[in-house]
């Protein structure tokens, strides 16, 4: 699965100046200009995003970047559609994720953890798994304690992890919408001007 | 209406799909060597010759260029690569070269297998962002792209830490090898013309597209007409060119091989030492992998 964002010009969407271009450039090349005003427009919030520091304080990995980087845009003469890679999902509808492989996730909660899976840092020697068995709750995956000191806890195990929506992971259709008719318009100006 | 899909990024999944692998015992100056279009066309890393982790990188690429899941947390992630890779280098017992162990050479460091799969992933989307940004009408609205930050560095280029604090060496790094690659910078910013020679010149790896060098939080974005009229970049209804494909074919890479005798011959036998390390049974596969250079010809590998 991939996120897509469809839009189509309508009459009541466009200006004077958008349909003077498209009835200038055709339906096909029209979309294909607001396609990539569409990407541009999500690209920038992206951006946005992956410049806002990680709830753990650890180093970033990306996310933002690389669904900025993968995301597409196709166009036809009736619509241009931009395509989100699939993790946005999960970031814009939340909802539970359950082990598919495995007996239990492992999600980490310090930045010594973070960008980091349990099963590389348990080959790596180390991690330490305690046991808990409470509800949700599998055990916990510690640092090895040192010298009589508890080790830092890096991740909590559990059986399911359930996400927040975060209904800002993406613009809005209309956010977008309006963005993409404001560069397509600016640009008109200057071609047909 | 925003919905759920199954739409990969065709053009991202085309680059790294054709690509083949290019197991090689060479230096990151070395393979610099390497013509343009055989290095865009082929998965390799600098002293990599364990083909196996370059087939895993390769598929787990070739799906993460895709953008395409079927449950959530199912998409392979930088993380769940370099875990599978270092399983795999366990697996085949792999040692890397005396007093090299823990530097960025050792592959089992979370450091190299980061570069390798951030740097082919980058270069899978970055190849399909510069081909979506040459259609007619992206041309039209956006016919300059201005090179940016787009994601933060905890030790940007042209800074380096000293007793723990970030200190300014050359925090204008980028704006001069922008105007050495033969850029000009618009009211402070770095645009130019999608097009413009300056990319490929800008580029450690001689490309059009992102990402411009190792690990760099740099990168291109649109700039949309009006914009690029008001600085001056371009002219009212200057029209850009739309690029060709930039992918080069099997003759092409073969062509250019031809003009790299040295590295070529250098190639040859890091394919005959990579071979031999596989039973015969599955030669017939590593040869159909590797990357349509050569081909079997007895015991020999020649140029097809």
């Amino acid at each position: 699965m991939s996120a897509s964002i469809n839009i189509r010009l309508t009459e009541n969407g466009a200006t004077p100046a958008i349909r003077k271009l498209g009835e200038l450039l055709g339906g096909r090349v029209l979309h294909q200009a607001i396609g990539a005003a569409m990407l541009s427009a999500v690209q920038e919030h992206f951006d946005r995003r992956e410049h806002e520091p990680n709830k753990l304080g650890a180093p970033k990995t990306g996310f933002w970047a690389k669904i900025s980087a993968g995301t597409s845009v196709t166009s036809s003469e009736t619509e241009a559609v931009v395509t989100i890679p699939a993790p946005i999902l999960q970031k814009l509808y939340g909802g539970t994720i359950r082990p598919v492989n495995a007996k239990a996730l492992a999600f980490p909660v310090s930045p010594l953890s973070y960008g980091k899976t349990a099963r590389e840092m348990r080959a790596d020697g180390q991690t330490k798994f305690i046991p808990l068995n409470r509800g949700n709750v599998v055990g916990i995956i510690t640092t090895i304690e040192q010298k009589g000191v508890v080790g830092e806890v890096l991740f909590l195990v559990v059986r399911q992890v359930t996400q927040a929506a975060d209904p800002s992971a993406v613009p809005s259709v209309e956010t977008l919408m309006k963005a993409a008719m404001d560069a397509v318009e600016e640009s008109a100006d200057a071609l047909l001007n | 209406m925003i919905s759920a899909a199954q739409k990969p990024f065709a053009e991202a999944l085309r680059f790294a799909s054709e690509r083949k692998l290019l197991p090689n015992d060479m230096s990151s100056a070395e393979l610099s060597e390497l013509p343009v279009q055989v290095r865009q066309g082929a998965v390799f890393s600098a002293g990599v010759m364990e083909t196996e982790v370059l087939q895993v990188v390769k598929n787990r690429i070739d799906t993460m260029a895709s953008g395409l899941s079927q449950a959530p947390g199912q998409l392979p992630n930088r993380a769940s690569v370099r875990t599978e890779l270092k399983e795999l280098l366990d697996s085949l017992d792999y040692q890397p070269a005396a007093g090299r162990e823990g530097t960025i050479s050792d592959l089992r460091t979370d450091g190299r297998l980061n570069l390798i799969i951030d740097t082919q992933l980058r270069m899978a989307h970055g190849f399909g962002q510069w081909r979506q940004a040459q259609t007619e009408g992206a041309l039209l609205l956006f016919p300059c792209a201005e090179f940016r930050r787009i994601s933060p560095r905890r030790v940007p280029r042209g800074y380096r830490i000293k007793a723990g604090a970030l200190v300014a060496e050359n925090p204008r790094y980028w704006e001069d090898r922008w105007v050495r690659a033969g850029g000009t910078i618009y009211s402070g910013r770095m645009i130019a013309p999608v097009n413009d020679p300056v990319w490929e010149n800008l580029s450690r790896f001689g490309l059009p597209y992102d990402p411009v060098d190792f690990n760099t939080g740099y990168g291109r974005r649109s700039v949309g007409r009006a914009e690029a009229v008001r600085l001056g970049v371009i002219q009212k209804r200057e029209r850009v060119a739309p690029a060709p494909d930039g992918l080069a074919t099997p003759a092409e890479q073969v062509a250019a091989m031809d003009t790299a005798p040295a590295i070529k011959r250098r190639l040859k036998d890091n394919f005959r030492a990579s071979m031999s390390a596989f039973s015969l049974g599955l030669r017939g596969a590593l040869l159909d992998v590797v990357h349509g250079l050569f081909k079997a010809a007895g015991d020999e590998l020649v140029p097809e």
